[in-house]
């Protein structure tokens, strides 16, 4: 017999569960029910009976509340709107009310209720009373309003966000929410905007490619698309954006529209130009300064040759001429290549202790010239201590050049500059006066700035390229020190104030600085060896390797040129050298192949110095020159002071 | 006790360079002021350097040495 069959047979003869059931159970199961307050109340509305439940969720006993009035379960409020009333009068007409709201415990808490009170009526339809049911809800009702408290700070947030774009698309395309960064990127209102296709954001020729479709197609199909392009404000004007678009679909998986991100990038694209410019600018300068030194070298080598004697006194005046100038363009390469340097982040000090006097008079030695040529007096005042600070001399010396040029440069013929060094707590200061055009008061902060010029030179030749100074501040800055100006206006005359940290007591003691860069002119003749050395020029600029080679000639030497790496590599062998100056940058074998090959010559035990002489002077060209075997490296065009140490100094390479 | 020397004011020291006519390098030399500007001392030569010229300087009595 089936499972059913069985069903069907003995169904008729089964007793009906009220029969089985002892009607007192239904009571226990109400008393006891802890979940419900279950009570039956009067048709006045007053308690008849209470069970656990209610006890439990309302706190009053049954002996405190039966006979009372159920309206003690409701707040003032809507007592006073007679709310309980208006609950028993709906429940008496419709034979049941439901209702969720606010009701008080014994204790005055408020507890969130959902009510059933059902009309009990007996067989002739009298009412007899009402059934009341009640659950506290106050965990779910505490959980929607955080849920929508969540909701409305989200949708408050979203709305507010001013920096981008966001809103929503109906799965057509049309925008159904706008917020304030939308209004503010867009430039549409939110009454303007709302059900508009969002393609009114796109150009014209996107519209005719279908990009607007093709996104919404893409976001649907992979979840999320994102773009990055040109886009339309309200005025018309392009805007470079950044957007996201994501499908939203329902719990059952039904696509409900989409969320758009949209984000301004134009300023940061603007940037990004700038920064690609201000990139390519570098390179051009670094390119620009080596292209520079190349033909500055054979001039400075023909000057410097010319200087030995023998020329008329007009051609003596031309030569000079030629000095000056050149040296200037030299000068501005120097500095293009600390442009590089400070642009890229590769400027340098080495620091050991160093004289403060020593450096002021190392500068001044460097800017004779230009306070000779204007007449300029220099009034010094040097701390009568010994004062050291841990510096790169070099860099101090060019520092305090560049404020003794700039102060001779504004200051009329004749002028007098002051400079002033003293000591003052944990510094020492170093101030450079001039009593010249001084400085606009709204140009202080900019003079600063690299090629910017705060005042327009007294000539315009040697106005220099306007970056003495921010290379000035920089070269302070690396220090530990900082870099002020000051003026009291136009004519005037200006203050530079250098501050620079003392070296710390433990020092080790400072030495007195090298000789000036003025003077390598003097030293060529006195500093050049007793007898000559054999010298072998490799370049390919004919100009640059004949002078060189001509200058060398004039200081006592024996000399080769060759202008390309084989030959060096034939006269190396043939000539025996005890020096060679190469070129690096070369057709064919280059100066580093060439370099490599005579650095074997050297193993082999040939006393021989490798010199590479080019117009690369970054930090990374010299590691390159040593790596590939020379012994050490001048940066064109060639200081005569430099040359003159290469070929005499017998530390650090093979030479006898 | 009051001193009968009369007070003596330090002198502004100026250093100058000089062009040489005959090879167009740059020397240096020194003259002493009063604070009411009149001369005081000079150096009365030119000197090759800098430094050797504030040297020379300081011999007069420049930075009291």
């Amino acid at each position: 017999m089936s499972h059913e069959d069985h069903k069907r047979g003995h169904e008729p003869h089964e007793p009906a569960m009220s029969e089985l059931i002892d009607p007192s159970m239904f009571r226990y199961m109400v008393q006891q029910a802890r979940e419900y307050a279950l009570f039956v109340l009067d048709p006045q509305g007053r308690v008849m009976t209470w069970n656990a439940g209610a006890q439990r969720i309302k706190g009053y006993a049954p002996e405190e509340i039966v006979g009372r009035h159920f309206s003690v379960f409701y707040s003032m409020d809507a007592v006073a709107q007679d709310w309980p009333a208006y609950e028993l009068k709906m429940a008496t007409r419709e034979g049941r009310f439901e209702d969720e709201g606010w009701r008080v415990r014994k204790d005055g808490s408020r507890f969130w209720a959902n009510v059933v009170i059902t009309a009990l009526r007996d067989e002739e339809g009298r009412l007899i009373g009402f059934s009341k049911l009640t659950r506290d809800l106050s965990e779910r009702r505490q959980h929607e309003e955080a849920l929508l408290q969540s909701e409305e700070r989200f949708r408050l947030l979203v709305e507010g966000v001013v920096d981008y774009a966001i809103y929503m698309l109906d799965p057509d395309g049309a925008v159904t929410s706008w917020n304030a960064g939308a209004e503010r990127i867009n430039g549409y209102t939110r009454e303007e905007i709302v059900g508009s296709h969002f393609s009114r954001f796109y150009s014209d020729e996107d519209i005719d490619a279908g990009r607007p479709w093709q996104e919404l197609a893409r976001a649907r199909r992979e979840g999320r698309a994102e773009d990055e392009g040109w886009r339309v404000r309200k005025g018309g004007e392009r805007f470079w954006a950044r957007v996201v678009v994501t499908a939203l679909h329902d719990p059952e998986g039904r696509l409900r529209g989409f969320a758009k991100v949209t984000q301004d990038l134009t300023q940061m694209r603007q940037l990004q130009h700038l920064e690609k410019a201000a990139k390519n600018l570098q390179e051009f300068i670094a390119v620009l300064t080596h292209e520079l030194r190349n033909p500055l070298a054979p001039i400075r080598n023909a000057v410097e040759a010319l200087r030995q004697g023998g020329l008329r006194p007009e051609q003596e005046a031309m030569r000079q001429t030629i000095d000056r100038q050149s040296a200037f363009l030299a000068r501005m390469v120097d500095d293009m290549s600390d442009i590089v340097r400070v642009s890229r982040g590769k400027l340098t000090v080495v620091r050991a202790p160093v004289r403060i006097d020593t450096v002021v008079e190392r500068a001044l030695e460097t800017v004779a010239p230009a306070m000779s040529a204007h007449g300029h007096r220099v009034e010094l005042e040097l701390p009568e201590k010994e004062t050291v600070v841990n510096g790169d001399a070099d860099r101090l010396t060019q520092l305090l050049a560049n404020l003794l040029t700039n102060a001779a440069r504004y200051t009329p013929d004749g002028g007098l500059i002051a400079v002033r060094a003293w000591r003052e707590a944990d510094s020492v200061y170093v101030a450079v006066r001039d009593n010249g055009r001084g400085i606009e008061p709204d140009m202080i902060d900019r003079i600063f700035d690299m090629f910017v010029q705060g005042r327009a030179p007294l000539k315009r030749v040697g106005g220099g390229l306007g970056i003495g100074l921010g290379l000035s501040r920089r070269l302070a800055e690396l220090h530990g020190g900082s870099l002020t100006a000051r003026s009291e206006g136009e004519n005037r005359g200006a203050e530079f104030t250098l501050r620079l940290p003392l070296a710390a007591a433990a020092a080790p003691r400072a030495g007195r600085a090298r000789p000036a860069k003025s003077k390598a002119k003097e030293p060529a003749k006195a500093e050049a060896p007793a007898h000559g050395r054999k010298v072998l020029v490799v370049d390919d600029n004919v100009d640059a390797a004949t002078t060189l080679g001509e200058l060398l000639r004039v200081l006592g030497h024996e000399v080769r040129v060759t202008h390309d790496g084989a030959a060096a590599l034939q006269a190396a062998e043939a000539f025996l050298p005890d020096v060679v100056l190469l070129d690096i940058g070369m057709p064919g074998m280059d100066g580093y192949e060439v370099a490599r090959r005579l650095a074997a010559l050297k193993k082999a035990g040939r006393p021989l110095r490798i010199v590479a002489v080019t117009g690369w002077g970054q930090e990374a060209d010299r590691r390159q020159a040593v790596e590939a075997g020379f012994d050490t490296h001048l940066v064109k065009p060639v200081d005569l002071d430099a040359l003159v140490k290469v070929l005499s100094d017998r530390d650090g390479a093979l030479l006898h | 006790m009051v001193s009968g020397d009369p007070i003596r004011l330090p002198l502004r020291w100026q250093f100058i360079p000089v062009k040489d006519g005959s090879d167009g390098t740059i020397r240096w030399t020194w003259e002493a002021f009063t604070h009411t500007g009149e001369p005081a001392m000079k150096a009365e030569r030119v000197f090759e350097t800098f430094t050797e010229c504030v040297a020379h300087a300081r011999a007069a009595g420049y930075l009291g040495h």
